[in-house]
């Protein structure tokens, strides 16, 4: 609890939702722009789908999340989770608190779980105001549309189904968004600068999805960890493929797993001075 | 209260302390002394369970700190030299978050000790407001609240301007007396070890060199301070003649024989031709018999003044 408390008396750990909301303005407006309507009114008109109750709130909401959270969410999940053991070590306030009588694991669990609420409360923060703007943008929150070449997925949803899916996927996206908090951790327990930490969280995030993405590793997309934190998107397929999505989260449960084991070890054998 | 027994902790391949045993008595205000890098501080780090060491054990209050680190520490209040705490946070919501780390404090309790410190009238500011006398007093709180028995200061008064210390001071004796608190006090400034320790450890490249009450030190009664022409040789002549035990250093410091006084060391040195300008028997302060030991220990000589060289 007061770990939560430290964490979100900071003012830096505003930031994050603050940016999202900007970024969802900016891309909002964006695609008002009559050249982004005239690419989606195309592939609805071929596909037979009306532009007007499909360009609504839902279908833009999930844009709006492809994107923000692409380019911010790793970036504020790293942040926050890169800062909770290594800043308070670079400020001296962790070795006042190893004086009192507290031990390391418990301490480090406590800490933890404040990044994966935070993390959790971030996504989910991320999918209702997206919903909300985008639906107030457009006048409803219409049908849901989502086409994504790379997987296969072509689909529409009437409101009802659109909005199940969507909260759905949302909190599979905030599940997936813990093993970046969880690698971040892992670097905030050694022995390293906070903005190390975020650094080497993302640098390493990037090239997952770098490589990922190259043509040449198409057959190899399943030993990327990106690949699977984009099991929210799978569950927008008509028939989820959920041994997939079930085999993506085992994955990223093992490496949120596997870095917070790490960073626990060394951090209880790590010398405070 | 305190039992260090027999401690070695390197850092890769730079040995911080070695072989280090204390007993600190209940009640007790003990200082440990050292030139930066001693291993003072890595001594504090051991003690509270944060350094881990590579041999030895170390207990408070009969509990071991790594193996029953709970049961240990659960009395023990800490202050570092530089005073950190949440600046974003007020004072007494610092307080609360270091107090949740050793269980529930009431707020009665809680306003006791913030009173205790005089901090009333700023405790709702945030911390980043405080100045660093402010910040050691709040230090000092934190410490206080888990009620100890065993307060561990590690250079607490660096900074603080001569009004702070004096004020640090008397608190701290103060809480020694009420309280009957056993302390181990860590500092650079000898004058405040003087004035508030009865016994002293002094560490010397992670080594324990001294230990106990330095003003029970039979020999610091015969030092004495001697400038003189041709000194080697004066020195050469004084132990010849069994006046002073042959000093380990020629600018060591000089010790007088069983026996002798002053005038006897005066008397040889002029017969013989020796031009003598200073003689007078070393003040017994915490600062004298600190640079004794060091120089004792034999690889780093006093200050060059005549008072301290001789």
């Amino acid at each position: 609890m007061w770990e939560l408390y430290k964490l979100y008396a900071r003012r830096r750990t505003y930031i994050g939702f603050g940016a999202f909301l900007l970024l969802q303005a900016a891309i909002l407006a964006m695609l008002q722009h009559p050249r982004a309507k005239q690419e989606v009114g195309g592939l609805l008109a071929a596909n037979g789908l009306g532009f007007a109750e499909h360009y609504q709130g839902l279908t833009l909401a999930i844009v709006v999340i492809a994107f923000s959270f692409t380019f911010l969410g790793g970036l504020y999940v790293a942040l926050v989770a890169g800062d909770i053991v290594a800043k308070e070590y670079e400020e001296g306030t962790l070795r006042l608190v190893f004086a009192r009588p507290v031990s390391r694991v418990r301490l480090l669990g406590v800490k933890l779980a404040a990044c994966v609420i935070y993390s959790v409360s971030l996504v989910l923060f991320l999918g209702v105001t997206a919903l909300l703007f985008a639906g107030a943008y457009r006048g409803g929150l219409g049908k849901l549309f989502i086409f994504i070449p790379e997987e296969d997925l072509f689909a529409f949803y009437d409101t009802a189904e659109g909005l199940w899916r969507y909260a759905r996927a949302v909190c599979c996206l905030a599940g997936a968004t813990v093993a970046i908090t969880a690698l971040a951790f892992m670097f905030s327990c050694f022995k390293m600068k906070p903005a190390a930490c975020t650094i080497l969280t993302l640098s390493l995030l990037f090239i997952d999805v770098v490589l990922m993405n190259l043509p040449y590793f198409r057959s190899l997309r399943p030993w990327f960890a990106s690949y699977h934190m984009g099991l929210w998107v799978r569950t927008f397929h008509a028939a989820p493929p959920w041994p997939a999505i079930a085999e993506s989260a085992l994955v990223l449960l093992g490496l949120s797993g596997s870095f917070v084991t790490v960073g626990f070890a060394h951090f209880v054998r790590r010398d405070l001075k | 209260m305190i039992c260090v027994d027999g401690i070695d902790k390197s850092f890769g391949r730079r040995p911080a302390v070695r072989g280090l045993s204390l007993r600190v008595p209940r009640g007790a205000i003990y200082g440990l002394l050292g030139h930066n890098g001693a291993g003072k501080s890595t001594t504090l780090g051991v003690l509270l369970g944060q350094v881990f060491p590579d041999r030895g054990t170390v207990s408070i209050g009969g509990h071991d700190v790594f193996t029953a680190r709970g049961r240990a520490l659960a009395r023990v209040g800490a202050i570092f030299e530089a005073p950190c705490f949440y600046n974003y946070l007020s004072g007494r919501r610092n307080l609360q978050v270091f107090s949740r780390y050793s269980g529930r404090v009431s707020r009665t309790q809680l306003n006791a000790v913030i009173d205790r410190v005089g901090l009333t009238q700023r405790i709702d500011h945030k911390v980043g407001t405080y100045s660093h006398g402010m910040r050691q007093r709040l230090a000092l709180a934190q410490a206080l609240l888990p009620r100890p028995e065993v307060l561990l200061l590690d250079e607490p008064t660096d900074g603080l301007d001569p009004e702070g210390i004096a004020d640090f001071r008397s608190t701290l004796l103060a809480l020694h007396n009420e309280l009957g608190l056993t302390i181990l006090f860590s500092s650079h400034l000898l004058g405040e070890v003087e004035k508030i320790c009865t016994r002293v450890a002094v560490m010397r490249r992670g080594r324990k060199v001294f230990d106990g009450d330095w003003r029970a030190d039979a020999a610091g009664e015969n030092r004495f301070t001697l400038v003189v022409d041709r000194r080697p040789e004066a020195l050469e002549l004084l132990a010849r003649a069994g006046l002073i035990t042959p000093p380990r250093r020629a600018d060591g410091p000089l010790t007088l024989a069983t026996g002798w006084g002053l005038a006897d060391v005066n008397a040889k040195l002029v017969h013989a031709g020796f031009g003598v300008r200073t003689i007078a028997p070393r003040p017994r302060t915490l600062e004298h018999f600190y640079l004794d030991q060091r120089a004792l220990a034999g690889d780093t000589p006093p200050p060059a003044s005549g008072d301290a060289a001789c």
